[in-house]
C-alpha cells in the first residue's frame, strides 16, 4: 500500500469520527423533570449545593429532604407544590431566600415582621423633614433639623442610585452642621456599590471593613479563604465629612443596608442608634426550577471586620438602643435618641 | 474562477497567490445553551452569526502551506422550556491558522491539516438573575484544524464541496469559582484562580462546516451547514452550547497588488480552486 493511500485513509477516518462525535455529543437530557418530584429534587439539590449558611445555622438539609419528600405527590396542584416548597425553604430562616411563581412569592420575613416596626415615614415627613420643605437627591431626602444644628438624611433603598454629585450637594448643605443623622430604617437593601459610595465620604483613609468568602464546590463546608472588603475613601476632590454621625437602624434594615451599618459602625465618628438590624449577610444568587419558578438564595457569606457573621443582624451598643416611642406626641424616639447622643459627642 | 492575469513569466519570479475570501451568514438553532453558573436548566433558541474567512497560500516554504484568518461573530437568544426566562449570548472570535495541503489520489480531492491559534471573547446573560446575571467567556487556544475540499463537475458546472473542522486542544480560559460572584471578582478585585489551563480534561470545542460553492459571476455562492459544540467543566461549573446553523455566503477570489513586490509570474497557486 502506498504512503499516499495510507495518509488518505487516515484523513477519511478522522473526518468520519469527528462528524459522529459531533452528532452524539449533542444528545444531552434535562437534568430534572418538570413534575412535582422533579421540581422538588431540583430545588433541594440547588440549595444543597449552593446555599452558604448550612453549617453556620446548623441545618441538617438531609433531614429536611427526608421530612418533605413524602409530602410530594404527582397529582398535587401547582399551589400545593408551591406551599410545600415554600415551607421547606423557610427552614433556612433567610430573608434572601425566595421562590417566585406567577401567583406568589415565598419569603421568610420573620426577622422584622415579629419585631416592633420602630419606623413611621409620615412622622418623619411631618415633624423632621417638615414636609414639603425638604430636598431629594439620589433618592435621599434631606434637610437640616429645625431645633438642632444637625443634618438629617433618609435613604430608603440601596436600589436608588446615588451619584457622587448627589452626595456633594447633600454634604455641602450640611457643611455647617455639627453632626449628621443617616436614617436607613426600613431600607431593605440593594446595590453594594452605593454602600461604598456613601460610606467613603466618612473616612479619610482606605480601611478593611469586612471579608467575603464564596463556595468553591457543592459541599456544605467548601469555602474560599476570607477575602478583605476594603472601603476606599472618596476621591480628594469630593466632600468628606468628619464630624459625628449617627446611623439609625431598625429590624427592617436588610442586606446592603445591613452591610452599610456594618461598615459605618467601624468608623470612629459614627454611632449606630435604634434597634438591631435585620441581617442578610449572604450575597444572593439566582436560579430556577424546571417549571420556570425562580429561586433566590444566599450564596456568598459576608463578614464584619472581625470575621464574624452578620447574617442575623448588627446590634447597637446598649446605651444607644432606642425605640420609636409614642408617635402620637409627634416625636420619633430613635431620632430624638440620636440627637441626644450626637449632642453629647459634639460637647466632648 | 477568475481571469488569470497574462503577464510575462520569469523563472525566478514570485507566483501569484490569489486570496480566497468568504463572508458567511449563519442562521440556525442553539439547541442547548446551558451554564450552571446561571441556571440549572437548559435554554434553547435561535442563533445568527457572521463570519469572514481569508485563505491564501503562504509565501513561506514549503509552498504547500495555506494561511487562514477567520473572524466570527455570534449572537444567540434563547428561552427556557416554560418560556418565562431568557438568555442571550454574544461571542466574538478570531483564529489564525497554517494548514499543510495534500493532494489525494482521488481526482479533485485535496486535504488540509494544521494548527490554529485563536481567541474568543463573549458573554452569556440571564435576564432574570440578581448577583449572577452574566458570565464572561474569554479564552485563548491552540487548535487542530483540518479541511477536505472536493472539486467536481455536474455536466460542465464546477462545484466545490468542502468539509472543515477545528478542534481546540490546549489553551487558557476565564471562569469564576463555583460560587464566586462578579462583585467579588471585579468590584473587590479577587480574581485569583479565575484563569484556567484548558484541554480535553475540562473543555471540548468543535466546529464543523460542510459547504458547497456554486460559481456565480466572478465569485461563488456558498451554501452549507455548520455544527458547533462548546463545552467546559471547571470548578463544578458546566457550560454547554450546541448550535446547528444553515450557512449562506459569498466567496470571491482576488489577487492582491504589492507595488514593491510585484508577482509577475504566470504561475498561480490558489488555496482551494485549483
Amino acid at each position: 500500500m502506498s504512503r499516499t493511500m495510507t495518509t488518505y485513509r487516515f484523513w477519511i477516518v478522522g473526518l468520519w469520527l469527528s462528524l459522529v462525535s459531533a452528532l452524539f455529543s449533542c444528545r444531552d437530557t434535562e437534568p430534572f423533570a418538570n413534575d412535582p418530584q422533579g421540581n422538588f429534587e431540583a430545588l433541594w439539590t440547588l440549595m444543597n449545593e449552593h446555599y452558604c449558611f448550612f453549617e453556620y445555622k446548623d441545618i441538617d438539609w438531609n433531614d429536611v429532604y427526608a421530612r418533605y419528600k413524602p409530602r410530594i405527590r404527582e397529582t398535587m396542584t401547582n399551589e400545593e407544590l408551591f406551599s410545600v416548597l415554600a415551607e421547606m425553604l423557610a427552614e433556612l430562616k433567610d430573608g434572601h431566600v425566595n421562590l417566585v411563581s406567577p401567583f406568589d412569592m415565598a419569603r421568610y420575613w420573620a426577622w422584622y415582621e415579629t419585631h416592633p416596626t420602630n419606623f413611621d415615614m409620615e412622622l418623619i415627613d411631618r415633624y423632621y423633614l417638615n414636609r414639603p420643605d425638604y430636598q431629594i437627591a439620589g433618592g435621599i431626602k434631606y434637610r437640616v433639623l429645625q431645633d438642632a444644628n444637625i443634618g438629617y438624611m433618609y435613604y430608603g433603598s440601596f436600589s436608588s442610585a446615588v451619584g457622587e454629585s448627589n452626595l456633594d450637594y447633600i454634604l455641602a448643605a450640611f457643611s455647617s452642621c455639627d453632626a449628621i443623622i443617616i436614617d436607613v430604617r426600613n431600607n431593605g437593601g440593594g446595590s453594594l456599590t452605593y454602600v461604598d459610595r456613601i460610606a467613603g465620604r466618612f473616612t479619610n483613609e482606605d480601611r478593611v471593613v469586612g471579608y467575603i468568602r464564596h463556595k468553591t464546590g457543592p459541599g456544605h463546608d467548601q469555602f474560599s479563604d476570607y477575602y478583605p472588603v476594603t472601603l476606599n475613601t472618596a476621591p480628594t476632590n469630593r466632600i468628606h465629612y468628619q464630624k459625628p454621625v449617627a446611623v439609625l437602624t431598625n429590624r427592617h434594615c436588610f442586606s446592603a443596608a445591613n452591610q452599610f451599618v456594618s461598615v459605618m459602625s467601624l468608623l470612629p465618628n459614627v454611632v449606630q442608634v435604634g434597634d438591631t438590624t435585620g441581617g442578610g449577610g449572604g450575597l444572593p444568587f439566582s436560579s430556577e426550577l424546571p417549571n420556570g419558578w425562580s429561586v433566590r438564595f444566599s450564596a456568598s457569606p459576608m463578614y464584619n471586620a472581625n470575621k464574624e457573621q452578620i447574617e442575623f443582624g448588627i446590634a447597637p451598643y446598649p446605651e444607644n438602643r432606642a425605640d420609636i416611642g409614642d408617635i402620637s406626641l409627634g416625636r420619633d424616639g430613635i431620632i430624638e435618641k440620636a440627637i441626644e447622643v450626637l449632642k453629647k459627642k459634639i460637647a466632648r | 474562477m477568475i481571469p488569470v492575469m497574462c503577464l510575462a513569466a520569469e523563472p525566478d519570479s514570485l507566483p501569484l497567490r490569489p486570496v480566497l475570501t468568504s463572508t458567511m451568514f449563519d442562521m440556525g438553532r442553539t439547541g442547548r445553551l446551558y451554564d450552571s453558573y446561571l441556571s440549572i436548566m437548559n435554554y434553547a433558541g435561535w442563533n445568527v452569526g457572521l463570519r469572514h474567512e481569508r485563505l491564501q497560500m503562504s509565501r513561506r516554504r514549503p509552498a504547500r502551506m495555506l494561511t487562514r484568518h477567520d473572524l466570527s461573530l455570534d449572537y444567540t437568544s434563547a428561552r427556557n422550556k416554560p418560556g418565562n426566562g431568557m438568555m442571550m449570548m454574544g461571542m466574538l472570535g478570531y483564529d489564525y491558522g497554517l494548514l499543510y495541503t495534500a493532494r489525494m489520489p482521488v481526482r479533485g480531492l485535496t486535504l488540509y491539516g494544521g494548527g490554529q491559534a485563536g481567541t474568543r471573547i463573549g458573554f452569556i446573560y440571564n435576564m432574570r438573575n440578581s448577583n449572577n446575571p452574566a458570565t464572561a467567556k474569554v479564552d485563548a487556544r491552540l487548535s487542530l484544524s483540518g479541511m477536505a475540499v472536493y472539486r467536481f463537475r455536474i455536466k460542465r458546472y464546477p462545484l466545490t464541496l468542502r468539509y472543515q473542522l477545528s478542534l481546540p486542544v490546549a489553551g487558557v480560559f476565564f471562569g469564576p469559582e463555583f460560587g464566586q460572584s462578579y462583585y467579588e471578582m471585579f468590584e473587590l478585585g479577587n480574581r485569583a484562580g479565575t484563569v484556567h489551563f484548558g484541554s480535553f480534561h475540562n473543555q471540548f470545542y468543535m466546529d464543523n462546516l460542510v459547504s458547497l460553492d456554486l460559481p456565480l459571476g466572478r465569485g461563488a455562492l456558498r451554501l452549507g451547514y455548520r455544527n458547533s459544540i462548546y463545552s467546559t467543566r471547571q470548578d463544578y461549573i458546566d457550560t454547554r452550547i450546541y448550535t446547528n446553523s444553515l450557512v449562506i455566503g459569498v466567496t470571491t477570489e482576488f489577487i492582491t497588488w504589492n507595488r514593491y513586490k510585484p508577482a509577475v509570474s504566470g504561475r498561480r497557486i490558489s488555496p482551494v480552486y485549483e
